[in-house]
């Protein structure tokens, strides 16, 4: 009989093996990184979102590079569509008051579309989307939900995904698990993806590698990219 | 201006009164309380869901007593369904090779369809559901993606959702998300929710009461309901 560690071990191999990605069959998601939950003047802002932007900005270099596509993702909020997302639950994305405080629990216009400045929900220039790069646009956390992700994946016979952005237990986390439920083969970057509290994001990521996704580093996704390539 | 504890307090006090359970549209969910997940001798036993059997019961008869709805929900898994959760996350959903060892980590047909003794996927027979009580079965972790659940609470008349059941990671933290994204106002008991690891279901409460679900304890919920009965 094998020992626990050796079932896991093994488990972990073969969660390798059917995640390692196939470059023709693979997109990169770059979930929420944008202007109303990063500029250091939003309501909203994760500053931990500066932390992971230079390894986002490469792995979409490289991505660019070897033709693999780059989608983003994006929260925004209209108040014609008044959802739990926004009362009670993010009262920062009702419409401001003029002359009334703004700022982190209070209506700040957060994410609406159409807003400038701190609050706007376009994805952050440091990652400026190029011509013909797709920006999913979600009322909810979750991504797939009501958008046409999973058409645009299916018909661009995509079945790999790689994951980065934020935040690891609201948007990315359930975009994540509707990725998976949809059968996609989920690759989840460690140093890629964040959120505002660290015991937060090691949970999230226990959660991802015993259920859903394959944890990797950014370095070694792109050499397992490039010997899959060289092949 | 307020301080953060100030704003903290005022957002969890709307959160309280925009998703009180209302009689007549609320019903009650009871996720994956299933033989296959906590038979002692099962390969996916969860010991701890024991912990949280007489409470969800409690919650089961109280509801049936106010002609609340109570809707089970089932992991199921069939060898003619291949996916990502049976291989390479969840061996155990895997037909068991004859004479070979079973158990965590290995093929033993867990869950499957048709499947009798500590790997049947019915829900426990402490809990079990009445005939004309829903049971929602899937081969998904998410027990509303391509299921009739979102279609059914609709037609009901539901608005509000009463989470117990388990794992608080995994089948009912997805379901639960699911209904967030559906715009149900969920109401998450705590003493009846559980999963593994301690910690991680302290994270998940966490996560859950900032941006999904309110927080309450059974004793609490019950009150709340009875007092609209009067």
């Amino acid at each position: 009989m094998l020992s626990h560690e050796e079932l896991v071990a093994r488990k972990k191999a073969r969660i390798h093996e059917t995640h390692r990605l196939v470059p023709e069959r693979t997109a990169l998601l770059i979930i929420d990184m944008q202007r109303s939950f990063m500029d250091p003047k939003a309501s909203l802002c994760v500053p931990q979102g500066w932390d992971i932007l230079p390894t986002i900005q490469k792995m979409a270099n490289f991505c660019r590079s070897v033709n693999i596509p780059v989608i983003y993702t994006a929260y925004v909020v209209r108040p014609e569509i008044p959802c739990l997302r926004v009362d009670p639950f993010g009262p920062e994305h009702v419409r401001a008051e003029p002359g009334e405080p703004t700022g982190w629990g209070m209506p700040s216009s957060n994410s609406i579309i159409g807003m400038t400045g701190p609050e706007d929900p376009a994805i952050i220039d440091e990652l400026k989307p190029q011509p013909g790069e797709l920006v999913v646009e979600g009322y909810t956390l979750d991504k797939f939900y009501g958008t046409p992700l999973d058409l645009a994946l299916r018909s661009r016979d995509i079945r790999y995904l790689i994951f980065s952005g934020m935040m690891a237990d609201l948007c990315l986390g359930t975009t994540l698990f509707s990725a998976a439920m949809r059968d996609y083969r989920v690759t989840a970057l460690r140093d890629a993806i964040t959120t505002i509290w660290p015991p937060i994001l090691d949970a999230m990521f226990d959660i991802f590698e015993r259920k859903v996704a394959r944890m990797m580093t950014s370095d070694d996704t792109i050499d397992e990219i490039k010997e899959q390539l060289a092949r | 201006m307020p301080t953060f504890e100030e704003l903290a307090e005022q957002k969890q006090e709307r959160i309280h009164a925009a998703l009180r359970p209302v009689v007549g549209q609320t019903a009650l969910l009871v996720v994956d309380m299933q033989r296959s997940f906590m038979d002692p001798k099962a390969s996916l036993s969860v010991p701890t869901s024991w912990e949280i059997l007489p409470v969800v019961k409690q919650m089961v008869a109280f509801c049936r007593s106010i002609h609340l709805p109570v809707i089970f929900t089932e992991f199921v898994a069939s060898p003619q369904v291949q996916h990502l959760c049976i291989d390479p996350f969840g061996p155990e959903c895997l037909t068991p090779e004859p004479g070979q060892p079973t158990g965590w980590g290995l093929p033993s047909g867990n869950s499957h369809l048709g499947m009798m003794g500590p790997e049947c996927p019915d829900t426990i027979e402490e809990l079990k559901p009445y005939p004309d009580e829903l049971v929602v079965r899937s081969f998904n972790y998410d027990k509303f993606h391509e299921t009739q659940l979102d279609f059914i609470l609709r037609g009901w008349g539901v608005q509000y959702l009463i989470f117990t059941g388990m794992m608080a990671d995994i089948c009912l933290g997805d379901t639960l998300k699911s209904a967030f994204a559906r715009n149900y106002r969920i109401t998450a008991v705590t003493d009846a929710i559980t999963t593994i690891w301690p910690d991680i279901l302290i994270a998940m409460f966490d996560i859950w009461r900032r941006k999904y679900a309110r927080l309450v304890t059974s004793q609490e919920v019950i009150a709340e309901l009875q007092a609209q009965m009067i």
